[in-house]
């Protein structure tokens, strides 16, 4: 299989049809990476092509190829933060958090029920998605890019550090508390259960 | 190490990227450690948790297309490819260019630069110890008065000259002009003179007829 520096290697020498495997490739993680962060589909759409078209323009740039998918996280983060500049996002406050638990209670005991009986139920990863995605819009934006490089995109924390351009603990720090600060949430919710028991 | 230095630890761990040293510590530490067992817990169960939010596909198709470029837009291109060195060695010839057409001129003296640029090229420059003095703006200025002096001089005699060279041809003109009436009119009393006489010849003529008529018929009476 072609990897990622050889298809930049052949787009720099004029292929174009490299540039297109590359997008194939890596167009799902980094839509659902913008997708986690910004929680529009339509505007992570928009930012995704953005973001290609930006790399396309700019990969000739880029030295070090083995460095190209970190390279295009960095892109796709640094779009996702102008936008909510531009658009002056804002994060759910604590109290949303509480009206929004106050609402819908009722609604996340199904959601737990039919986790139970069918963990693959399309409805219930719908619900789901659209209640951690709730979630994680109320953690800071430091603690949320973190968690979504790490639980979603396996990436190492240096590797994080490397595209936040932070220190490897502050990174792994902002991982604890936006962890615990998403617990709280989920807590908050009824969907604190701890699928995972730590063994000792 | 404190508990919170332990919570690294535990990002570490949960996520296998903890040395087996780190381990065996964290592992003790939590086994007398409640606080921090407890919270490990619940960040196990929130990462679980959000595992379960799966990828899904962004129903797009993007496809880039090779777009001919124009020829100013393959030569910038081109100007990107070139490293640094090679960047400022254009840079500096094109800056030298640009300075050569301003007739730039950059001078070094007594320890100080000069800079002096012009759209048009200036005459070579007259060093201050050269620079004319009073006196010699004088004698400069006296030196003009006499040329302009003598030029004036010169133009006079030579508009004497040519005055009388133009009044003698002038009177030149006049005689031949004098001669050539004198002659027509004599010619002119020639003719009449002639004339005259001729008239006179004839009126001789007639009268001697008529006195020979007048004659005639006296005697036929």
């Amino acid at each position: 299989m072609m990897n990622d520096e050889f298809l930049i290697d052949e787009f720099n020498s004029g292929n174009v049809a490299a540039f297109n495997t590359l997008v194939w490739r890596w167009e799902k993680p980094i839509y659902n990476f913008i997708l986690r962060y910004i929680g529009d589909c339509d505007l992570a759409k928009d930012i995704m092509q953005q973001c290609f078209i930006k790399a396309f323009k700019s990969l000739k740039k880029l030295r070090d190829h083995q460095r190209f998918s970190p390279w295009l996280y960095r892109i796709a983060l640094n779009l996702c933060r102008d936008e909510l500049k531009k658009k002056k996002y804002t994060t759910f406050s604590i109290s949303d958090v509480r009206d929004f638990d106050e609402n819908n209670k009722s609604d996340y005991s199904i959601v737990l029920k039919d986790n139970d009986n069918n963990a693959t139920d399309l409805a219930h990863h719908e619900n789901l998605a659209e209640l951690l995605q709730r979630a994680l819009m109320t953690i800071p934006e430091e603690q949320r890019v973190v968690i979504i490089m790490k639980q979603y995109h396996g990436m190492k924390f240096t590797e994080i550090a490397d595209i936040l351009k932070a220190p490897i603990n502050t990174i792994k720090s902002r991982m604890y508390y936006g962890l615990d600060a998403l617990h709280a949430v989920l807590q908050r919710w009824g969907l604190d259960r701890e699928d995972l028991e730590y063994e000792m | 190490m404190r508990c919170d230095d332990y919570r690294l630890l535990m990002m570490d761990d949960l996520y296998d990227e903890i040395s087996s040293e780190d381990k065996e510590r964290l592992n003790d530490h939590l086994k007398t450690c409640t606080g921090c067992r407890e919270k490990y817990r619940t960040l196990r169960a929130t990462a679980g948790r959000l595992k379960q939010w799966e990828d899904i596909e962004p129903h797009m198709k993007l496809t880039f297309v090779h777009q001919p470029a124009s020829r100013f837009a393959d030569f910038f291109q081109s100007l990107k490819a070139w490293k640094l060195p090679t960047r400022l060695a254009v840079c500096a010839a094109a800056g030298l260019f640009l300075l050569s057409l301003f007739n730039t001129r950059i001078q070094y003296a007594n320890g100080q630069f000069s800079f002096q640029a012009s759209l048009f090229k200036s005459g070579p420059e007259i060093p201050a110890a050269q620079l004319a003095t009073k006196t010699d703006l004088d004698d400069l200025r006296r030196e003009n008065y006499q040329m302009v002096a003598t030029i004036l001089d010169e133009y006079a005699k030579r508009n004497k000259i040519e005055t009388a060279v133009m009044f003698e041809k002038f009177y030149d003109e006049l005689e031949k002009q004098r001669k050539n009436d004198l002659y027509v009119l004599s010619n002119a009393v020639e003719q009449i003179q002639t004339g005259t006489s001729r008239r006179l010849e004839q009126t001789d003529r007639t009268l001697g007829s008529l006195i020979q008529y007048v004659n005639l018929q006296n005697r036929g009476r």
